[in-house]
């Protein structure tokens, strides 16, 4: 079966529900898969990438930590929208993970690349 | 190929239209479809059915243009990737 | 064209399950094959056969099952999603003790790599959210 180009496109703050953690954990399985996955933070999203986490603190899983597990798993291809940044006062050096800023022009042609995209 | 967006929620609407090109698809389903009642500057298209059950038929502008699902379908045979916003 | 459909928004607290089914079944009505249907996150409550529909409201589960036995398709259940979620079929039961299965027979339990399968097996790949 020939590797496909799949986009995760997450714009779901943290904790809000159980989606973040799940869409990540779905993303570290289409890594083991061997699939071109690729991660776009956008819109509440970001908050994700925030450091400095406890998950424990309202028992449950911390997503800082579940996202640093991506480039564990080859997914290297990581993205946060430079708008949504912006829009929040975050700066790369606040996040636990090392993005890419993209603007909108180059969230468009990331979405062009696409095979699938899986929302959060 | 040209993109197919779905959005199923006003408040994506945004989010969508800012990266969408000019060539893609916009197809507002469930409460997306309220965010035709509003101008918005790019063709747009509507589920016929979540228009019909929120009552909205005379409050989307004619630039909206009304599908089925039958159509739905088709749309999704001539776009890839197929991006959901909700 | 072969189609991969995912699910993500509960019954009753969206409409996610209800438009992915007419979907589904405008996909075949033109001739499509789909791949699988996988359920995730609160979507996974559509597995749950206890659910009574109020009467105007047909019970989508039922309408699932008769598609996907006529045109050979896996309704698929995220086992981690699922779980934790109160949606168990017999062997989970057992496994953890709990005083009831609910999971309608249509439905089955994999894992995320089905869905990834699904994805990498399918000419389009379309998700229903919450």
């Amino acid at each position: 079966m020939d590797a496909k180009h799949i986009l995760y496109l997450l714009r779901k703050s943290p904790y809000s529900s159980s989606n973040a953690v799940e869409a990540l954990d779905s993303a570290l399985v289409a890594g083991v898969f061997e699939q071109n996955v690729s991660v776009l933070f956008k819109d509440d999203g970001v908050w994700q990438l925030l450091d400095g986490q406890r998950g424990a603190a309202i028992e449950r899983r911390t997503v800082g930590n579940v996202m640093q597990a991506l480039p564990q798993y080859d997914i290297e291809q990581l993205f946060a929208c430079e708008v949504s940044l912006n829009e929040r006062g975050l700066q790369l050096e606040d996040l636990a993970l090392t993005v890419k800023p993209l603007s909108l022009e180059e969230q468009r042609k990331l979405i062009t690349r696409q095979d699938a995209v899986v929302n959060d | 190929m040209a993109t197919l967006h779905l959005v199923n929620s006003q408040t994506a609407l945004q989010s969508c239209l800012d990266v969408a090109a000019d060539d893609d698809s916009v197809l507002l389903i469930e409460d997306g479809v309220y965010g035709a009642t509003t101008d918005v500057a790019r063709a747009l298209l509507v589920l016929a059915p979540d228009v019909e059950a929120r009552g909205l038929k005379d409050r989307i502008p004619s630039t909206a243009e009304s599908i089925d699902y039958d159509q739905f379908v088709a749309l999704v045979e001539t776009h890839k990737p197929i991006v959901t916003w909700c | 064209m072969k189609f991969a459909i995912s699910v993500h928004g509960a019954p009753f607290s969206s409409s996610a399950a209800h438009s992915a089914y007419r979907f589904a079944e405008a996909t075949l009505d033109a001739g499509h094959k789909i791949a699988r249907v996988f359920f995730y996150h609160d979507a996974v409550r559509t597995g749950d056969s206890l659910s009574v529909a109020p009467q105007e409201e047909n019970t989508v589960i039922d309408r699932w099952a008769e598609l996907s036995e006529k045109h050979e398709f896996e309704l698929a259940v995220c086992i981690a999603a699922s779980l934790k979620r109160g949606v168990i079929n017999d062997e989970a039961r057992d496994r953890y003790e709990k005083p009831a299965a609910n999971l309608h027979p249509a439905f089955t339990i994999v894992g995320l790599g089905q869905l990834i399968d699904a994805i990498a097996g399918a000419d389009r790949f379309i998700s229903f959210g919450a």
